[in-house]
């Protein structure tokens, strides 16, 4: 008979920190970074001039496609706000 | 009839219907019309059909590849729904899970593969994968039944437990996942060479856009990795119950992480690093490269704890 006896005092911490870093992981790949810059100017010399709304926007993600979309959107509801 | 022995003649069913469908994904590669090298990535339901051009508005060629496709298509469909009844009866044969030695995670896996590819068709467009996905599963099958064939039978007793399910089904999945990355990422290495080089053959010009296959192969690796990443963690705690050691630099959980380093390189390189396409595509390669060679090397270059099932 063959009898081996094993014990591991740091096996939960192992568990533990093996499953963190699956929950870090997700969002790392899942989550879209993204950034978005809303500008609004006004001319204090020129009253009449009204107000510039500038919109940029950045995306960390590997799904830049449809970051043109997202602004455009955004611009649409800040159109519909100011009006 | 003997289960076993009806799996086996199915696995060979599969291989002939998909050979049929190599033929006409051959066929329609060949037939269809090139793209333009600027072409924008448009999604098209490959196989939800009510998107695509009417065929009255298609010009000639493209109608006679068309046809060519839906052959591909059904014939592919049919393979894979045969390869499953082959699975399930190679399980109800052996009466556990059909992954338990190297055949039974070739037929697996070949399953497995062909649905990621018939799900990521149904999202990108991918027509021109199929080709290829084919080809590798038809070389996988044919290993299978000539090479790693072992008779179902019973489990050696270190194997008889519920994490059998929950480790190897999360790794051949993720496995299955990579091949698809794989694939996405030779075919972008391809069509990045012939664009910088300024070619513009008749085999070039039909793949997708280098931009859209780079993007494809990120995805798709994206999403397996965690996939992975478990299979790795749940093999870690079937080894502690099962010998006693959660790890222990047996060659498959080396293999298996230098596998998860690499990929973990290439999605850091690109999401931190911004390594985009040629770069990244190697480093993708090189990740399927050291699964490929966990999955067959270790079995059989090295004698290790996960030697089992003959090989």
């Amino acid at each position: 008979v063959n009898l081996q006896v094993s014990r591991n005092a740091g096996k939960e911490l192992a568990l533990a920190g093996a499953l963190l870093a699956i929950g870090g992981l997700l969002p790392t790949l899942f989550v879209r970074r993204r950034r978005v810059w809303v500008r609004v100017r006004t001319d204090p010399t020129d009253a009449t001039a009204g107000t510039v709304i500038e919109l940029a926007g950045l995306d960390r993600a590997e799904s830049s496609d449809d970051l043109a979309a997202e602004i455009t959107s955004l611009r649409t509801a800040l159109q519909k706000e100011t009006r | 009839v003997n289960a076993a022995y009806l799996s086996n003649v199915l696995v060979d069913a599969a291989m002939i219907v998909w050979a049929v469908a190599l033929a006409a994904f051959a066929a329609d590669f060949a037939l269809a019309p090139s793209r333009a090298s600027a072409a924008a990535p448009v999604p098209v339901p490959v196989g939800g059909g009510s998107d695509q051009p009417t065929l009255d508005a298609a010009p000639p060629e493209q109608r006679r590849s068309d046809r060519w496709w839906g052959i591909g298509q059904g014939t592919f469909v049919l393979g894979t729904v045969i390869l499953t009844v082959a699975v399930v009866l190679r399980g109800v044969a052996a009466q556990r899970v059909p992954w338990a030695n190297m055949y039974e995670f070739a037929i697996t896996g070949s399953l497995l593969v062909a649905v990621a590819y018939l799900v990521v068709a149904r999202r990108y467009d991918v027509r021109a994968f199929a080709l290829w996905v084919t080809g590798v599963l038809l070389l996988t099958l044919g290993l299978a039944v000539t090479v790693l064939y072992v008779p179902a039978g019973p489990l050696v007793p270190a194997l008889r437990s519920p994490w059998l399910v929950i480790h190897v089904a999360a790794a051949t999945i993720a496995a299955a996942v990579f091949t698809i990355g794989m694939v996405a990422s030779s075919l972008y290495l391809v069509r990045e060479t012939a664009d910088r080089r300024g070619a513009s053959g008749r085999f070039v010009s039909r793949l997708p856009a280098a931009a859209a296959l780079d993007r494809v192969a990120y995805r798709v690796t994206a999403f397996g990795f965690p996939i992975w990443t478990f299979a790795v963690i749940a093999g870690a705690i079937w080894a502690e119950y099962a010998w006693g050691r959660y790890w222990g630099w047996d060659p498959k959980e080396t293999w298996s992480l230098i596998t998860w380093i690499v990929y973990a390189a290439y999605l850091h390189a690109r999401t931190t690093a911004g390594w985009r396409g040629r770069k990244a595509a190697v480093v993708s390669l090189v990740a399927y490269a050291t699964l490929l060679f966990n999955f067959f090397g270790v079995n059989i270059a090295f004698v290790g704890l996960h030697s089992y099932g003959g090989l």
